[in-house]
């Protein structure tokens, strides 16, 4: 999840090549905009283990986690440039990464 | 085994879900009723943060029904519904006050770096805490009397 973060940070970090060093960029506020989309995420991971434990099927936990946090990350470092791109404010920002980190695993878990 | 049981009891406790309730609920009636106090004048004045505030005071008001229904009563909360349904209504509604926490710590926002840090930290580590109790929820089996 770390690595994802980082990632993220740093493939965001190559699209506003205006900044004058990578230290300028707002590291803390990705690293929580990274939070809020991972945990997203695990709100969709806990709801579909709900399912598989009162429909009894086996749940892959690690399996699960990994494929979540790679597609709600991967989702919110689009919703975040998105955002960047079109100027949103912080407010609207953040609460339009915590649902793409919820509905990417969401549409994902629907398509396949 | 039973020492994980035994820790998630001891997260899905009354009191560990009661404490981010009324921690979250008087944050949310604090910032949307007094534009002088700190956590507001940090979290800014945009229709966004009224309706992130707004829904954390409904999410907070299913929490209590969740506290009052399953803690006092013995009973799961609306009995009409599924076992299933009400327990993801549950798990639901501590990953929304987490993931809305979240976002207070993403939109923490002043002049004074010091005060963003405060207050940012403080909302992580609050979002953390409530997350945890989600995931404790989830992994309680909720087959009680409804």
């Amino acid at each position: 999840m770390l690595c994802l973060a980082l990632g993220w940070g740093v493939s965001w970090g190559a699209v506003a090549a205006t900044y004058p060093d990578m230290i300028a960029l707002p590291w803390i506020q990705i690293a929580v905009g990274a939070a809020i989309a991972a945990w997203g995420g695990a709100t969709a991971t806990l709801g579909r283990y709900l399912a598989a434990t009162y429909e009894q099927k086996a749940f892959l936990w690690k399996a699960e986690v990994i494929r979540d946090g790679a597609v709600s990350v991967s989702v919110g470092s689009g919703a975040y440039m998105a955002g960047w791109a079109y100027e949103l404010s912080a407010p609207m920002l953040g609460l339009t990464l915590l649902l793409a980190g919820y509905g990417g695993t969401r549409v994902l878990s629907a398509a396949v | 085994m039973n020492g994980v049981k035994a820790t998630v009891d001891k997260i899905n406790g009354i009191a560990a879900r009661v404490l981010p309730l009324t921690m979250a609920g008087c944050t949310a009636v604090l910032v949307l009723l007094n534009p002088s106090s700190l956590a507001a004048r940090i979290a800014g004045d945009t229709l966004t943060g009224d309706v992130i505030n707004m829904a954390i005071l409904v999410v907070c008001v299913v929490g209590w029904a969740d506290v009052i229904w399953h803690d006092i009563r013995g009973r799961l909360i609306w009995p009409t519904l599924p076992t299933y349904i009400r327990h993801r209504i549950c798990v639901g509604t501590y990953s929304a006050l987490a993931g809305l926490t979240g976002v207070r710590a993403f939109v923490a926002a002043s002049s004074s770096t010091w005060e963003v840090a405060m207050l940012g930290g403080y909302y992580v580590v609050c979002a953390a805490g409530i997350g945890t109790i989600a995931v404790a929820i989830a992994l309680d089996p909720r087959h009680g009397t409804s």
